[in-house]
């Protein structure tokens, strides 16, 4: 397993943001939906070693991040794309994707090859040379993806990475995420359930901190039959597991 | 193909991890866009002010630090500061911080970036100055100590810059560690002007007082005592500065942070161990600071030279730096020379020394010597060849050197400094306000401002209407012979202060 979780939680303050999560994750694609403000991203960020757990037990890729020596093996095979992503303006996207490649310990050697695959995996090697603070919101999002993918991870966090994406850039990344999650247990955390339909063989929902639902997406669909409100089948089964939870 | 798909030169792979950030870091910082700014501030500025000083090494690189120092603070400290912030602006703190590589050591290559720019624009500009210099018929070399002094200063001023900006990651910092550093840079220098010896650990500082003279480094060898403090001054900070970026969590593994931790107190206690050392500096008479520590008395031996002299009756040596101010002198001085030429205690040859800076106010001038020769401390007049020309540093010449000449003649003598009091008999005042007025020097006080100084030179005359003043004029009506015939007979009793005014012709 690549992620064990058991009674994680994570305070800020007297906000409790995380309160008692428990989760295994082999490779795959893993969804992680909810609504603002349910924890997603806290997790995640536990997950990207960024914040420690105020409790509960974390492993990933086999190694406890609460060991500095661990962590640093951990962030190896790590790839991170955070909610809100940052980024040096004057940078092309090769530099860089290059500059996190260099800070990941990609062996030197691999670097020009592996910058060279994140930047075509995201469709941006007609733009490689341009500079970051030229692209579009959406260009920007995919330079994000790429820095997080250069490593060639085997645990992938994204957080909302298909925001700012148009549909056909949308239905291009759910292909490169199932290619991703053949290797690596790839986690998403977003609010568009059709990407989850398409490209997470696994969906977790979480509401005020807590695991609400854990199965396949054909689970969650099921949840909604009869139940809930939405368009599709998926936002049904959303729904109700969410009105059940707050019922 | 796209442009992404272009294999890399083979000269990049070659490079380091470490060497490929610097490299990325080196090619996207701010630091030679300001460089143009910079180059107009510099040559309007430092340069404007050093071509308005002779061609001399020392004393041109001792401005040129002073000023380059200055001109470079803000924008290597404002660069350094909004590098250092980078991370924190740019919300990229959790990209950086969850890489394997500690964030530190990512700073340390973004704030190396940032130096190397600082120090290479310095080195180039200091290099195009003394590139100019060494086109002129400048005496002596370059003196690297102070090029070290200036390069290590960037390095510190950068790391400063850099960790105010990491640890304060606010658009508003880089402007305030700008003017957290030129404070105590100007504050040290005003200090220094006034005879602060510990403000001299500010590496804008060579020496106390307003400016070097011109002769300094000439005859004697430039004394590194203070620029190795300055060193391990801008080292403990520079240090000290690093560390502390290793402080905050997040930036590294427990054991660096340990390490750097354990770095801030020697950064510091360095830095406090110069300032202790430069607090016992002490002025040499050659007119720079030596630190009893540091100091190695070789270094207080003269440089030979074989003067340049004139081969007038008296003759005049002067330095052969000076050589082109030889005409000048002699005609400043001849005719003091000519009232007392021949006379008991009459100067027979005149020679340069270097300025006594510890004698202040006097600059060291006197007769002495048997036969009896006039020491004169010509730069300490102001005396260099882009400015004798002017009257005022010739009559300064011909004053203050003609009242010691005269003194040593009839006794008496003035109080030291540029505007001394006659201290001798009223006879001897008399004959020396005649003599001196002769010799056609100002008995009216005359000031020249030259940047944030001003001289100014008077020869005391008596006040009119008093005997000393009659005296004077009566002695100053005689004919030329009839005078010198008088003097030649009376010198002795005038000189032990025997003769009265009713006595004089």
């Amino acid at each position: 397993m690549n992620i064990e979780i058991s009674g994680l939680t994570r305070r800020f303050g007297r906000a409790q943001a995380v309160a008692g999560v428990d989760l295994e994750a082999g490779p795959g694609v893993f969804g992680l939906l909810g609504p603002n403000g349910a924890g997603k991203t806290s997790l995640l960020r536990m997950m990207a070693t960024v914040i420690p757990p105020s409790s509960g037990r974390l492993r990933l890729l086999g190694r406890d991040p609460g060991s500095q020596g661990q962590r640093r093996e951990i962030r190896r095979g790590l790839g991170y794309l955070p909610q809100t992503l940052g980024y040096y303006p004057g940078f092309t996207v090769v530099e860089f994707v290059e500059y996190f490649a260099l800070l990941k310990e990609v062996p030197p050697a691999r670097v020009p090859a592996a910058v060279a695959s994140a930047v075509e995996r995201v469709g941006l090697g007609d733009r490689a040379k341009a500079k970051l603070r030229n692209l579009s919101g959406g260009m920007l999002r995919r330079a994000g993806i790429a820095q997080a993918i250069v490593n060639e991870p085997r645990l992938l966090l994204l957080d909302e990475p298909t925001a700012g994406l148009d549909p056909e850039q949308r239905v291009t990344f759910r292909t490169l995420l199932r290619d991703l999650g053949e290797q690596a247990t790839v986690v998403v955390s977003t609010h568009l359930v059709e990407d989850v339909g398409a490209a997470c063989g696994r969906v977790a929902l979480m509401e005020k901190g807590r695991i609400a639902f854990d199965g396949t997406p054909a689970e969650l669909i099921s949840r909604g039959v009869g139940h809930g409100t939405g368009d599709a089948p998926l936002e049904r089964g959303y729904s109700a597991v969410l009105q059940q939870v707050r019922s | 193909m796209t442009a992404v798909a272009v294999p890399p030169r083979a000269g990049r792979a070659r490079l380091t991890p470490p060497g490929r950030l610097l490299r990325l870091e080196l090619r996207r910082n701010p630091m030679p866009w300001t460089l143009p700014l910079l180059a107009v501030l510099y040559w309007f500025d430092t340069y404007q002010t050093i071509v308005s000083f002779p061609p001399y090494w020392l004393q041109r690189a001792m401005i040129m630090q002073t000023h380059a120092i200055t001109d470079f603070e803000p924008f290597v400290v404002g660069v350094a500061a909004w590098m250092g912030s980078r991370d924190g602006r740019r919300g990229t703190t959790d990209l950086v911080g969850v890489t394997s590589r500690p964030r530190l050591s990512a700073q340390l290559v973004t704030w190396a970036a940032t130096a190397c720019w600082a120090v290479l624009a310095y080195l180039v500009f200091a290099g195009v100055l003394f590139a100019i210099m060494a086109r002129e018929a400048v005496w002596g070399g370059p003196p690297w100590w102070l090029v070290a002094v200036g390069a290590a200063s960037m390095v510190a001023f950068s790391a400063i810059g850099f960790t105010a900006g990491a640890l304060l990651p606010n658009r508003f910092t880089p402007p305030l560690a700008v003017i957290a550093v030129a404070v105590p840079l100007l504050v040290a220098f005003r200090l220094a002007v006034q005879g602060d010896v510990v403000a001299l650990i500010a590496p804008a500082n060579d020496t106390i007082g307003h400016k070097p003279d011109a002769d300094l480094g000439i005859f004697h060898p430039f004394l590194p005592d203070l620029s190795i403090t300055q060193l391990i001054f801008l080292s403990g900070l520079t240090i000290a500065a690093l560390a502390a970026l290793g402080l905050p969590a997040g930036s590294g593994p427990w054991r660096v942070r340990r390490v750097c931790a354990a770095l801030v107190v020697p950064g510091l206690v360095a830095a406090g161990i110069a300032v202790r050392l430069t607090s016992t500096a002490r002025l040499q008479p050659q007119g720079m600071m030596a630190i009893p520590a540091l100091h190695d008395s070789a270094d207080d031996r003269p440089i030979g030279y074989t003067p340049v002299c004139d081969h007038s009756v008296v003759p005049i040596c002067l330095h052969p730096a000076f050589r082109a101010d030889l005409p000048d002198v002699v005609a400043a001085l001849a005719p003091v020379l000519n009232q007392v030429t021949g006379l008991p205690g009459a100067p027979v040859r005149v020679d340069q020394i270097t300025t006594n800076l510890r004698a202040w106010p006097s600059l060291g001038e006197e007769v002495s010597g048997s036969p009896p020769a006039l020491r004169l401390p010509l730069a300490g007049y102001g005396v260099a060849p882009r400015n004798f020309g002017s009257a005022f540093i010739a009559g300064m010449v011909r004053s203050r050197a003609g009242m010691t000449i005269v003194s040593s003649v009839v006794g008496g003598g003035y109080s030291p400094g540029p505007m001394g009091e006659p201290r001798g008999t009223p006879a001897q005042q008399a004959i020396a306000a005649a003599l001196l007025k002769l010799a056609g020097t100002s008995s009216t006080p005359q000031c020249a401002r030259s940047g944030i100084t001003t001289s100014c030179y008077v020869v005391p005359m008596p006040p009119p209407g008093t005997p000393i003043h009659t005296a004077a004029q009566r002695f100053a009506a005689l004919p030329t012979a009839t005078r010198h015939t008088w003097l030649t007979t009376h010198i002795t009793a005038l000189r032990t202060g025997r003769l009265s005014l009713n006595q004089l012709p």
